[in-house]
């Protein structure tokens, strides 16, 4: 059984009369991508706050390691990096001065600095920027920066606090595969986003929480199958009648059918060829429609359906 | 408006730093008002010297009589450290020691024809180089030569004594020129500090709020807006003016304030609080030229530049300007370069308004200089502007 | 890990080009500016010469002209001659002869003359009728004489500082109202109207010490020529040596001896720049506090990424400081350096002593921005507010903005000057300067080593985390 690096027990925070944190509990093993949803507000930087002593906390625990967490634990800070949500770099210093003054605050040996700060250059891929000036770069590759400066003493647990925000598809992509790359290189990773689809390309575990309470946690297989949207069809119809959604909703497995701004999607319980069954209806009742197909739930459905709203705020 | 209304709301954001600059030039107008020694009718100077008398004969007393009819005594039990100090510090400008046995040998010097023991009957101690020493010491030589004489020939010492101060009552020979305006050396004083103060919290409190609507990101919003360019500088520049009004009219409240009585609501006052609008004026639009120099806007933790910005200028041209030092003590050259600063216009009016009667006609010139350096750095604002808003695109 | 986080922080600072362009040209500028604006008022006011515009009436003219005629007059001679014609017309008479010969002098004269008894009816004789062919000197004499061969004229020439420049100086104009004109201006400090010579009466346009010199001569002048008036009143005789008896008045004795006054520069403008020092020094608040506010984590993400990291905090803010003072300490220098070899300003005393006073002020600045960047949860221009008031309040209450001010406080609160960081420097130059390396100065090194110790005593120990969150 693996070990546990982080565990958060009842934890409880408040800002005067608002609650942030309402006793909530996390476990993360070693070696799991963990990852940490929620909408805007759910606390999910308190957590992070709270987990790296930033912030007092009015009751609960946190233990890293194993052991009790506090501000004076050196020792556990120096297996912890952070990557903060903003960019957190001197403007003043080169890219390589930056890594390396971050990594010098945990990595005394000058020789064994130097190679770290190689490493994680070369991990980011800013080889050709080491003696730009923060100003100089772009956003992408300020995030990457950003990035090197948390990871390049390679710690044992790095927190990633939303670390894509702002950031253009291809740099996105790059930071992700960073991510898995630290994790295959032994890190344990905590993952917080309100990106749903950037926690299950990456996350082994999920927790997804809301106003300081935990909805649900598990894997991405485990939380869907919490709920009893199994499958989404859905069909892009112009003017459907009325009649047709009631009579759509008695298909068998189908518990719940909505029809807006001409897209007609059907939730499914169970059931293996649901999507036949659609078509075979609109067929017989020739319905004309443009475009059919089947997706798989996503967290945005367990979340929606565990609390009743969206993961993100509707555009 | 939308543009005036959200440059208070930001003003918000900056209420305290505001708050404490204003606060601490209010004090040290609270603090001059308070140094400021009280009203005197004085025609001729006099200033403060010490004289510790250490004979207490008739002559010696006689001596310090005449010393006080002159000058002002300073009081109290002083050691050679506090002494020291306060020659340095111009506290007091003479130290008079007189010694035990200066009435016996005065007394020997009216019978006596041997004029060897008059040497060294007194200790003075005082900057020998600078005038008013000579002048207190030619007093006291003036009063002893004289006082000696009338012994000699057989006056008593009172009488003598009598004679000599009266003699020397300059009020009966010496006139002035002019008729001295009514005035107040404290009212006058305060005034003449406030450019200074006025500078101080507009560019502290002012400033920030006009370079965070200048930052780069936000200009450019409201440029790719439908609000005209103009009309966002006038709200920008009515904000300005607003806060500037009225940071002026509480520091003239403050300024007015302990000098109750005939001074206030007289042709004098109007003149003085109408030149301190002026100046505001003026230093609004130095504040507009400021504004468009590339100067960027402080970034969280970096070196802020408001600050530097306020302490040099505010500090220099009160300096050049006679704010601290009166114009007629720092010489022609300075004056010359002062000549450039508002200040100087500013402290040229209110010596005119508050030492020489002078009316609204003699000190508009004074007046339209300021506006003349105002509009002045407004043109060059709008020039930098132009310069570097058309490099940017 | 100090030395890296010391030589990184001084990077940081000196790569601010704001920062460096304002530490650098403020002392400068002002430094500069201070030099122009006092440097020549101190040595302008040293013996300055008076100028004035003396107008002399043919009043006072005439009564020296009567004065030195009568105390040319030779009396012996006119006695002579009355002698000898009263003789020739006796024997004349006796010898029946017409006598034509005049008198000597006519009746009108001699009664006149007569009548004469002291210096008032000198004053009053009308020349016309005086009998020049008995002067004892050429007539030309009396005739010829002028406004610059009074008494007070030659006693205004003759005046002199100790040094031997010119007290007063006479300016020439073509009349009252030229003068007048010169006086309202400023050009010159009074005119003096000599319309006898007892009465002399002085316009000025001002009350400063010129104006007072100026009055004291008058009055001194007025009393030896009353002194001799009433000499040459008690005796009649004295009347023949008026002249002599007024040129004899003028001699008095100095009564004082002087003590020069302590200080190897007595200029008091010279503590101008000791608050210029004072002012660079306090500003190198700024930046250690900009420095240890940017490290904080409620203040900006970097603070966090360091408030994270197992760095002993203390030290991290500790090696900041450091780098601080290395950098303000050239600065200061450097600035000083500027005013005592370019601006050529003497601080007054031992070289090597300003500059470890110097150096020492810079530590003051730097410990109370360390100090200041721990008040709590403020934010970082709050922070600046308050060192801004101790910067300008300080310094005015240390006498920047108004001379008299750090007097007036060490007379009501001289608490104060103890812990005021611009008062605490300035004094130790004033005590270099006064009382030279000594006591006096010790113990003001020893007020700034103390203030420095408690700021960074009380930062040190406010240096600890907190929550910084906030809703």
């Amino acid at each position: 059984m693996s070990e546990t690096v982080v565990k958060i027990s009842n934890l409880v925070k408040r800002y005067k009369e608002l609650i942030a944190l309402d006793n909530f509990s996390l476990e993360i093993k070693k070696g799991e991508i963990f990852g940490l949803l929620g909408p805007n507000g759910s606390g999910k930087t308190t957590t992070i706050n709270c987990l790296l002593s930033l912030l007092k906390y009015d009751k609960g625990e946190v233990q890293l390691f194993g052991e009790k967490m506090g501000p004076n634990r050196r020792d556990l800070k120096k297996r912890i990096g952070v990557v903060c949500q903003n960019v957190a770099v001197f403007d003043e210093l080169t890219v390589y001065e930056n890594i390396d003054y971050f990594c010098g605050l945990y990595i005394r040996d000058k020789k064994t600095r130097r190679q770290y700060v190689e490493d994680a250059i070369k991990f980011v891929d800013l080889n050709d920027f080491r003696k730009f000036y923060p100003k100089k770069l772009s956003g992408g590759l300020l995030r990457r920066l950003n990035i090197a400066c948390g990871i390049a003493h390679k710690p044992d647990l790095i927190i990633l606090d939303e670390p894509t925000v702002a950031v253009d598809p291809q740099s996105r992509n790059k930071i992700l595969e960073g991510v898995i790359e630290l994790n295959k290189n032994g890190a344990t990773i905590i993952y917080t986003s309100h990106y749903m689809e950037e926690i299950e390309q990456i996350c082994s575990k999920i927790l997804i929480m809301d106003k300081g309470k935990e909805v649900a946690s598990g894997t991405s297989e485990e939380l869907k199958g919490k709920i009893k949207n199994t499958e989404n069809v859905i069909v892009d119809i112009r003017k459907l009648p009325a009649e047709h959604i009631e009579a759509i909703k008695k298909l068998n497995h189908v518990y719940d059918v909505q029809y807006m701004s001409d897209k007609l999607t059907i939730k499914c319980n169970g059931g293996k060829h649901n999507i036949t069954h659609v078509i075979e209806y609109l067929s017989e009742n020739n319905v004309n429609y443009e475009r059919i197909y089947s997706e798989l739930p996503t967290l945005n459905d367990v979340f929606l359906e565990i609390t009743g709203k969206e993961l993100r705020d509707k555009d | 408006m939308q543009i005036f209304k959200t440059f208070f709301k930001v003003m918000k954001q900056y209420k305290i730093s505001l708050s404490i600059y204003t606060a601490i030039i209010i004090f040290m107008l609270l603090m001059m008002t308070t140094g400021q020694k009280p009203d005197e009718e004085v025609t001729l100077n006099k200033y403060t010297i010490l004289v510790v008398d250490n004979d207490n004969s008739e002559v010696s007393k006689e001596l310090v009589k005449f010393l006080d009819s002159k000058h002002n005594l300073k009081e109290g039990t002083y050691s050679d450290e506090q002494i020291k100090d306060m020659l340095y510090y111009l506290t007091i400008r003479e130290y008079i020691e007189i010694p035990e046995g200066f009435g016996e040998n005065f007394t020997k010097l009216t019978e006596a024809s041997d004029e060897s023991i008059a040497d060294s009957l007194l200790e003075t101690t005082y900057d020998d180089s600078m005038p008013y020493a000579i002048f207190i010491n030619m007093q006291i030589n003036q009063y002893l030569n004289s006082v000696k004489d009338y012994m000699k020939s057989g006056v008593s010492l009172t009488d003598a004594s009598s004679k000599c101060i009266d003699t020397m009552d300059t009020s009966k020979f010496v006139e002035m020129q002019k008729q001295e305006a009514v005035t107040s050396e404290k009212i006058y004083s305060t005034f003449q500090y406030l450019p200074f103060g006025i500078m101080t919290i507009i560019f502290s409190g002012v400033l920030p709020v006009v370079m965070s609507f200048n930052e780069s990101e936000k200009k450019n919003r409201t440029i790719i807006s439908s609000y005209k360019m103009t009309s966002r500088n006038i709200s920008l520049v009515l904000g300005c003016a607003t806060i500037s009004a009225l940071v002026t009219v509480i520091l003239d409240i403050i300024a007015s304030y302990r000098n109750n009585g005939p001074l206030l609501f007289t042709t004098p006052w109007y003149l003085s609080i109408a030149n301190t609008f002026i100046y505001t004026l003026s230093i609004t639009m130095l504040l507009s030229m400021i504004t468009s120099l590339p100067l960027g806007v402080a970034k969280k933790g970096s070196a802020n530049p408001n600050s530097y910005i306020t302490c040099i200028l505010g500090l220099s041209f009160s300096f050049l300007g006679g704010t601290f030092v009166d114009l007629s003590l720092l010489g022609d050259k300075v004056a010359k370069v002062g000549q450039f600063t508002p200040n100087y216009w500013y402290s040229v009016g209110l010596k005119q308004i508050w030492y020489e009667g002078a009316t609204f006609n003699d000190v508009v010139g004074n007046f339209g200089m300021q506006l003349l350096f105002g509009l002045v750095c407004l043109s060059i604002g709008l020039v930098f502007t132009r310069f570097f808003g058309d490099n940017k695109a | 890990m100090f030395g890296r986080i010391c030589i990184a922080d001084l990077k940081k600072l000196i790569r601010s080009k704001t920062y460096m362009i304002w530490t650098f040209a403020f002392p400068l500028v002002l430094g500069t500016l201070f030099y122009f604006a006092f440097s020549t008022i101190y040595s302008s006011q040293k013996s300055e010469t008076i100028p004035v515009v003396i107008e002399v009436t043919d009043g006072a003219i005439n009564e020296y002209k009567t004065l030195e005629a009568f105390s040319n007059l030779d009396k012996d001679k006119i006695s002579e001659d009355f002698e000898e014609y009263y003789t020739e017309k006796a024997t004349a008479e006796a010898m029946g002869e017409t006598f034509n010969k005049e008198e000597p002098l006519s009746e009108e004269v001699v009664d006149n003359i007569e009548a004469v008894k002291n210096y008032e009816d000198m004053k009053d004789f009308n020349l016309d009728l005086f009998p020049y062919e008995y002067l004892k000197c050429d007539r030309s004499q009396v005739d010829n004489i002028s406004a610059a061969d009074l008494p007070f004229i030659k006693v205004i020439e003759d005046l002199k500082y100790d040094e031997g420049t010119k007290m007063v100086k006479q300016v020439q104009v073509s009349s009252h109202e030229e003068a007048e004109n010169l006086l309202s201006d400023g050009d010159i400090a009074g005119i003096i109207t000599v319309d006898s010579m007892t009465d002399i009466h002085l316009l000025v346009n001002g009350n400063g010490v010129k104006h007072s010199i100026l009055s004291t001569i008058i009055s001194e002048y007025k009393l030896e020529v009353g002194k001799a008036i009433d000499t040459i009143n008690n005796d009649n005789s004295n009347l023949e040596k008026s002249d002599e008896i007024m040129d004899e008045s003028t001699e008095s004795i100095d009564f004082i001896e002087a003590k020069k006054m302590a200080g190897e520069n007595k200029d008091p403008f010279v503590s101008y720049f000791y608050n210029l020092i004072a002012m660079v020094a306090i500003m190198g608040a700024m930046a250690s506090l900009s420095l240890i506010v940017n490290s904080q984590a409620n203040q900006s993400d970097t603070g966090i990424r360091i408030d994270c990291s197992p760095t002993v905090k203390l030290i991290h803010e500790l090696a900041q400081l450091t780098a601080v003072v290395i950098l303000q300490t050239v600065i200061i220098l450097f600035t000083l350096t500027y005013l005592i070899y370019i601006l050529k300003i003497n601080f007054g005393g031992d070289i090597s002593y300003i500059y470890l006073t110097t150096f020492l002020a810079s530590l003051v600045g730097d410990t109370l921005g360390f100090m200041i960047a721990h008040f709590g949860k403020l934010s970082g221009d709050k922070k600046e507010a308050i060192l801004m008031v101790i910067m300008l309040g300080g310094g005015f209450l240390s006498g920047l903005m108004y001379g008299d001010m750090k007097m007036i406080v060490e007379q009501k609160a001289p608490w104060f000057n103890r812990i005021n960081p611009s008062a605490v420097i300035t004094d130790a130059f004033y005590s270099l300067n006064v009382f030279g390396v000594g006591p006096r100065y010790y113990r003001a090194i020893m007020y700034i080593l103390i203030t420095s110790g408690i700021m960074l005593l009380i930062g040190c120990l406010l240096s600890r985390r907190s929550s910084y969150k906030s809703l």
